[in-house]
């Protein structure tokens, strides 16, 4: 399944459909990442996550004064993303809380980043926005490096899946209690979940930077980037593989339409939208399949 | 296997759940835990099983104090319980959902023996028409059958099961008796039994431990303990007891 | 209309940031850190006063998660909406907060019952996750409709109290009408629920839910109820920050924030640990502004954290007091 979404996007370019096209399937593999890196700790493993703002941004952060200061793109990608990961720490008590406690937590610590970062640049008077040199690399290779991240992190879930650490986050979902009375050590796995999710979503943060050229504190660790991913997951379906694909073909059309017919009031729409998806669907199209294939096999018997 | 309660207490608040509790569980046995609501049962469960830390007391497991420590570390030395009121079951097949005892209890296996051990033990308790179900269409019977089958994939020395016939029709709690006698039999592992229904008690256990009040008021054979004034007391009060007796 | 200078005034802010998000945001102002003694203890009084708006705020969330068990995520943004309300009234119509109060707090009650009717009680039926999301959902709908209607422009309403002098140092009379009428309103909340059969009703609901059905108390309706008063007290604390501290839309995630600290670590449904919480709150948000605007936020999330490092189950029990 890998395979054919690889081999169709890798030929995508090739058929130089326009810059513009190529840039919107750009930022939809992007957003597939922040969407299945979310699905890992708050799909599979029930720990909502609302701040994954956090993340994207500290790692787009870290990555660009890291490119400006001379480190190569990809080892900057790549500390931006642990350096996001490392704020897992600070999130280790909150699991001994329930899971209501840790979503709340990550929307603060999202508003904290923020807060911090911008506070530092105004202390140490360097300029708050961050500029990354210009034409790096032109886009079409951007789009085959960004291809080949999305494919690694969906066989990095696709391994999870098979492995215990998504069995015991699915444990953890359904009842913790349980989890922990047959030997699961929550705490441990939701860390594990929790350094996972903040890794990708860090990578995909420094990713989006390079794309666009800068990394600025307002735009990166907005709110929107939070609900980004929640409104995938929830849309596709949680807890599935396929799900945050879908969810995110959905969103990257759905964000365009809105930006281009409600402009400002793009992300209102999409908070709307949120509610009355999550009240009406709670488990995302993919199970609304579901639904219909067990509603059919009981009609035929 | 040695399982040893010195003298554990749990409070609430002010309140003792549980008072001095001493109790030993012999190897390979079958014991009940009975005693009206209210009177920490199931508390001392918890306790026993690192769901809750008591006050005071000590719990030894195999020369072990293990007192004080987390749930998940007593499962996996080897004391697995279950619990009384229904939990959700992990969305998924009952194949997965047993696998997961076996994947993370003692001596854990990797993905792929988990699941045959899964299949061993769904076959020795009757519930291989149900292996590929999905866990949320399952009857009352059909979950706790899955729920203990669980508990027994995680390898226990020490099964606890709180009130898991709970809910159940006479004809299901005999076939639960038989369940987990042969569970006892075949596997050598050590049953605590806290029970509502007073003739699964009867035909089950081999020892019997009353509580009331947070308090042990009695201990001994069931035929002993179903005579014992203290225990037909407790269960039906004073007046009643004087005139059974 | 509020006159330009006092709008001028307005944005001073030294202690209120929320996240700043949208670009005409208050200017960075560089504080002057003379850290001599006496600004440190202006600084900290000043602080205590705004920890007795906090524990009010920490009130309303702290009776919808006893009654409900959600954390309601978009608390400080109906606190924000009360407000803008309390705002309007006075530039518009010139009617005093201290006198709109009332009114505002009765619309808040009022909007709780379609929000509770069509949206909540269908979300906490579906699961806890499900509100939270609802929540989650519906505080950014109120930022984004604030922001869109009255712009991101920073908003107080000054009042002409006189300075209140005590032993040397002034303190603004504001944060001190504040302080008080956030006690009063704490402490009538508090005995009402202690003393009334309603009160005796919604502990019930908030204890064991399905004992409280049992008994023959309709628990839609004390939850219904219980929203309903939460937001009342949002409304409350909306009309007093109004005229204590300058305000943005997205100010209400940085007042949520206080208010889940203080819940959490000050024991549900404890109203002295409110109100101590709401206090070291305030103090440790005014201390560290001192530094810096965007240090607040930090030091109370690190705050946070150390204290349920230290101490997972809170500084206070559930239900005390």
């Amino acid at each position: 399944m890998i395979l054919c979404f690889s081999v169709v996007f890798a030929v995508f370019p090739l058929l130089s459909l326009g810059d513009y096209l190529l840039r919107a399937v750009t930022l939809f593999l992007l957003y597939l990442i922040i969407a299945q890196s979310w699905n890992i700790l708050g799909g599979y493993g029930g720990q909502i996550s609302l701040g994954n703002s956090s993340f994207f941004g500290i790692g787009g952060y870290a990555a660009a004064l890291l490119i400006v200061s001379r480190v190569s793109i990809w080892a900057s990608i790549l500390i931006g993303g642990l350096i996001a990961a490392a704020l897992t720490f600070f999130m280790i008590p909150a699991f001994r809380l329930r899971a209501s406690y840790f979503a709340i937590l990550t929307l603060f610590l999202g508003a904290a980043m923020q807060a911090l970062v911008t506070q530092l640049a105004v202390t140490t008077n360097t300029p708050v926005t961050v500029y990354l040199p210009m034409g790096m690399m032109s886009s079409i290779s951007l789009y085959y490096w960004i291809l080949a991240v999305t494919v690694l992190i969906l066989v990095l879930v696709m391994i999870l899946e098979r492995s215990k650490i998504i069995s015991a986050l699915r444990a953890i979902k359904a009842d913790e209690d349980s989890a922990e009375s047959l030997g699961i050590n929550a705490a441990l796995y939701k860390t594990i979940g929790l350094f996972l999710m903040s890794l990708t979503t860090g990578i995909a943060g420094a990713l989006y930077v390079v794309f666009i050229g800068f990394a600025e504190p307002s735009d990166i660790f907005a709110v929107e980037w939070g609900v980004y991913p929640l409104f995938m997951g929830i849309v596709g379906g949680i807890g599935t593989y396929v799900g945050p694909i879908i969810g995110a073909a959905i969103f990257a059309i759905a964000l365009q339409w809105l930006v281009a017919f409600v402009g400002t009031f793009s992300l209102l729409s999409l908070a709307v939208l949120l509610v009355v998806i999550v009240l009406t669907m709670p488990n995302g199209i993919i199970n609304i399949f579901a639904m219909f294939k067990a509603a059919r096999d009981k009609s035929k018997r | 296997m040695s399982l040893v309660c010195q003298n554990v207490t749990k409070r609430f608040g002010g309140l003792n759940a549980v008072s001095g509790f001493d109790g030993s569980f012999a190897a390979g046995a079958i014991t009940g835990i009975i005693g009206p609501n209210g009177s920490g049962k199931s508390v001392l469960i918890n306790v026993m099983s690192g769901y809750y830390k008591p006050e005071e007391g000590k719990i030894t497991f195999d020369q072990k104090d293990i007192t004080g420590w987390n749930s998940h570390s007593v499962a996996k030395s080897g004391i697995v319980r279950t619990f009384q009121h229904m939990r959700p079951l992990m969305k998924g097949t009952v194949i997965e959902n047993v696998a997961l005892g076996a994947l993370f209890g003692r001596d854990s296996s990797s993905a792929k023996t988990a699941i045959s051990e899964a299949h061993r033990i769904c076959e020795e308790m009757g519930l291989t028409g149900l292996l590929s179900k999905s866990s949320d269409t399952l009857t009352t019977y059909e979950r706790k059958k899955v729920e203990i089958a669980r508990a027994v994939a995680a390898k226990p020395r020490v099964l606890m099961l709180d009130e898991v016939m709970a809910g159940l029709n006479p004809a299901e709690v005999q076939d639960f008796v038989k369940m987990i006698k042969s569970l006892r039999d075949n596997r050598k592992v050590t049953i605590i039994v806290v029970e509502h229904i007073l003739s699964a008690v009867m035909s089950l256990c081999e020892r019997v431990i009353v509580l009331f009040n947070g308090k042990k008021i009695a201990e001994g054979l069931p035929q002993e303990i179903v005579q014992d004034m203290r225990v037909i007391e407790v269960y039906l009060g004073r007046g009643l007891a004087n005139v059974t007796g | 209309m509020v006159s330009q200078s006092a709008l001028r005034r307005s944005k001073q802010v030294f202690l209120c940031e929320g996240p700043a998000r949208s670009s005409n945001q208050v200017d960075q102002v560089s504080l002057p850190v003379s850290l001599d003694f006496s600004t440190v203890i202006q600084v900290l009084m000043q602080g205590i006063l705004i920890g007795g708006l906090y524990g009010l705020v920490a009130i309303g969330m702290n009776v919808i998660f006893g009654v409900m068990g959600i954390i309601n995520i978009s608390h400080g943004d109906f606190i924000v909406l009360a407000a803008f309300v309390s705002f309007w009234l006075y530039s518009i119509f010139g009617i005093n907060p201290l006198i709109s109060l009332f009114p505002v707090a009765i619309l808040m009650f009022l909007i709780s019952v379609p929000v509770f009717q069509v949206l909540m009680k269908r979300a906490t039926k579906i699961s806890v996750d499900t509100a939270l999301i609802v929540a989650f959902g519906i505080s950014l709908i109120l930022q984004n409709l604030m922001t869109q209607f009255w712009t991101g422009d920073t908003r107080l309403i000054t009042l002409r109290f006189p300075d209140v002098a005590v032993q040397g140092f002034t303190l603004p009379a504001r944060f001190l009408v504040g302080f008080v009428i956030s006690l009063i309103s704490s402490l009538s909340l508090y005995a009402v629920i202690k003393k009334t059969f309603i009160g005796k009703a919604i502990i019930a609901v908030s204890l064991d839910s399905r004992a409280a059905a049992l008994v023959g108390i309709d628990t839609d309706r004390i939850r219904q109820l219980s929203f309903g008063i939460g937001l009342l007290m949002a409304g409350v604390a909306g009309a007093l920050l109004s005229f204590v501290y300058p305000f943005v839309p997205t100010s209400g995630a940085s007042y949520t924030f206080v208010a889940f600290v203080i819940v959490v670590l000050g024991g549900v449904g404890n109203p002295v640990g409110s109100m101590v919480g709401g206090l070291i709150l305030g103090m440790v948000g005014s201390m560290s502004s001192l530094f810096g605007p965007g240090w607040s936020t930090f030091a109370s999330f690190m705050l946070f954290i150390i204290v349920l490092l230290v101490k997972p189950e809170g500084l206070f029990q559930r239900f005390g007091a």
